[in-house]
């Protein structure tokens, strides 16, 4: 029966594109001058990465500016066990990871390296690697690599 | 007995094509802090947030959880509203219900849109069925305009007169600080020589498309007298809906179901018999020049084929007995989430007689009204009293 059920097969395009708005900005030129920067209302603990304009717990502008040193602690990872067309320089096998990088209180989503699988694990102290060719986007990081 | 409830506040931006100096979360948060200090009144004041948004028209799903930081919604009871063009209005509605019920006290309602990053017209497309319109005719210039010309031959009106509206939202649009389209010295003859995007509907006789948003800060009876001196009372409040497939519904913009039904049921339990006469100011959703047109005899503001009458004779100008849209309306700002909260606003401003340059004079019952394509239609009057 099922070449009875007919299947109408439309595929939707939907054009996009986006405004980071100022504090973004200024998190995208500092990754070109490969500098990690965070932000926060002035006087509060809290510090953003990526960088908010606003904090909506406060509800105050958040422009107190940080560089983060770059190095920070791998709080969670997936390992893909294939290769990903997206991310070829992942490799054959993808793994991800999330970073709370020092002096930060969020965390950033990205590739994660390790010399050796054992060394990943949470917890695990990370540093940033920098792409040498960089163009003020998030792949502007390679990565960050397990130290061991 | 619902308790009674009031906007005690407003907050807009100036609503333009492209807002390229602030991501969607930057844009809604100057709406909502606007309101807030028009309240005077911190984040930690509010109860719960109502937030209102047409997805996907920025381009992608769910942007209420990437701005929750922005609109306030951390921590906070909070709820999304979808409903299309009516967003704006149903938000302001569900805030309403909730201050009504005894819920909450204080509440934030939020309607925002930054259509310059995604794309309008495939997000409506998909409205439409995806067998017999999508593929056809579904997005909004082509429906308009088949829509419009069934009605310009029920009731007669012509070119001229839509051009007339089309002079009239624009011109208004000029006393409005936040208005998109400001044109002071357009003409109804540059709106004739404009071309036609699809016959009978000129390019001038159509909306923009804005990026803005809008926040309203609404509470009941105690709370609103100590924060406004002079709160716009929410009298009465309808929603009332049709379905979308316009094979069913052919006269659609001359025969508008749901606009006819809101209207009546808002009136009704407002004693309202003769609009014109009874409302000081109305705030109306026309999306065309042909809209507005079809809006006065579905408002009941004159009777069937009359609506060209109504504008040659002034009725709804500035000075005339039922100003219409003296914002500029949606012919001057259309930033779709945020627009029938805009509409709110507006008539709120007016009862609250802050609206400056725009303010009717001793306004006292007002009329705003949320459209989504005749499919559904959202209606409130609010009062000094």
């Amino acid at each position: 029966m099922s070449e009875a059920h007919w299947i109408v097969k439309q595929k939707i395009d939907i054009p996009f594109q986006y405004t980071p708005g100022p504090a973004l900005l200024r998190f995208l030129e500092g990754l070109r001058g490969a500098q990690l920067l965070a932000s926060g209302v002035p006087g509060e603990a809290r510090k953003t990465i990526p960088p908010l304009s606003f904090c909506g717990r406060a509800w105050k502008p958040a422009d107190e500016w940080t560089e983060l040193p770059g190095t920070g602690v791998l709080e969670s990872f997936a390992v893909v066990p294939r290769a990903m067309a997206e991310l070829p320089e992942a490799g054959a096998r993808v793994v991800f990871g999330l970073v709370k990088l020092d002096g930060a209180e969020t965390r950033l989503v990205h590739l994660v390296r390790a010399a050796q699988d054992a060394d990943l694990r949470v917890g695990a102290r990370v540093k940033v690697l920098w792409n040498p060719a960089r163009s003020a986007a998030i792949r502007d990081i390679a990565g960050f690599e397990v130290i061991t | 007995m619902p308790r009674k409830v009031a906007i005690v506040a407003t907050g807009q931006t100036k609503h333009v094509a492209k807002r390229t100096d602030v991501n969607l979360r930057e844009l809604i948060t100057e709406a909502v802090t606007r309101a807030l200090d028009d309240a005077g009144l911190r984040m930690q004041d509010i109860d719960a947030v109502m937030l209102g948004n047409m997805e996907p028209f920025e381009g992608f799903l769910l942007p209420e959880l990437w701005s929750v930081e922005g609109w306030g919604g951390l921590g906070k009871p909070a709820m999304k509203f979808n409903t299309g063009g009516t967003v704006g209005a149903s938000t302001a509605i569900a805030a309403y219900y909730f201050a009504a019920s005894g819920m909450y006290d204080t509440i934030l309602a939020v309607g925002f849109e930054k259509q310059s990053e995604g794309h309008t017209q495939t997000a409506i497309t998909t409205v439409g069925d995806p067998l017999w319109e999508r593929t056809m005719m579904a997005g909004a210039i082509g429906n308009f305009a088949v829509m419009a010309s069934t009605y310009v031959h029920e009731s007669g009106v012509t070119e001229e007169h839509a051009a007339k509206i089309a002079v009239k939202s624009r011109r208004n649009a000029c006393n409005n600080e936040y208005a998109h389209l400001q044109m002071p010295n357009l003409t109804v003859e540059e709106v004739l020589a404009s071309p036609y995007l699809a016959y009978p509907v000129r390019r001038l006789d159509f909306c923009p498309q804005s990026d803005g948003a809008c926040a309203l800060v609404l509470a009941e009876e105690s709370k609103a007298k100590k924060l406004a001196r002079q709160p716009a009372w929410i009298k009465a409040v309808a929603t009332a809906h049709d379905q979308q497939y316009m094979g069913d519904s052919p006269k659609r913009l001359a025969d508008m179901r749901s606009q006819r039904a809101a209207s009546q049921r808002v009136y009704k339990a407002c004693g309202i018999s003769d609009p014109v006469k009874d409302l000081d100011v109305a705030e109306i959703y026309e999306v065309a020049t042909y809209a507005e047109l079809a809006m006065y005899e579905n408002l009941g503001f004159c009777q069937p084929g009359q609506a060209g009458k109504l504008i040659d004779q002034g009725v709804t100008t500035m000075d005339g007995a039922l100003p219409v849209n003296p914002s500029g309306g949606v012919l001057a700002t259309n930033c779709i989430g945020a627009t029938a909260m805009i509409r709110v606003a507006e008539a709120a401003l007016q009862i609250m007689g802050r609206a400056g340059k725009r303010q009717i004079p001793n306004a006292r019952l007002a009329l705003a009204t949320g459209y989504g394509g005749n499919a559904w239609t959202d209606a409130l009057i609010l009062a000094r009293e």
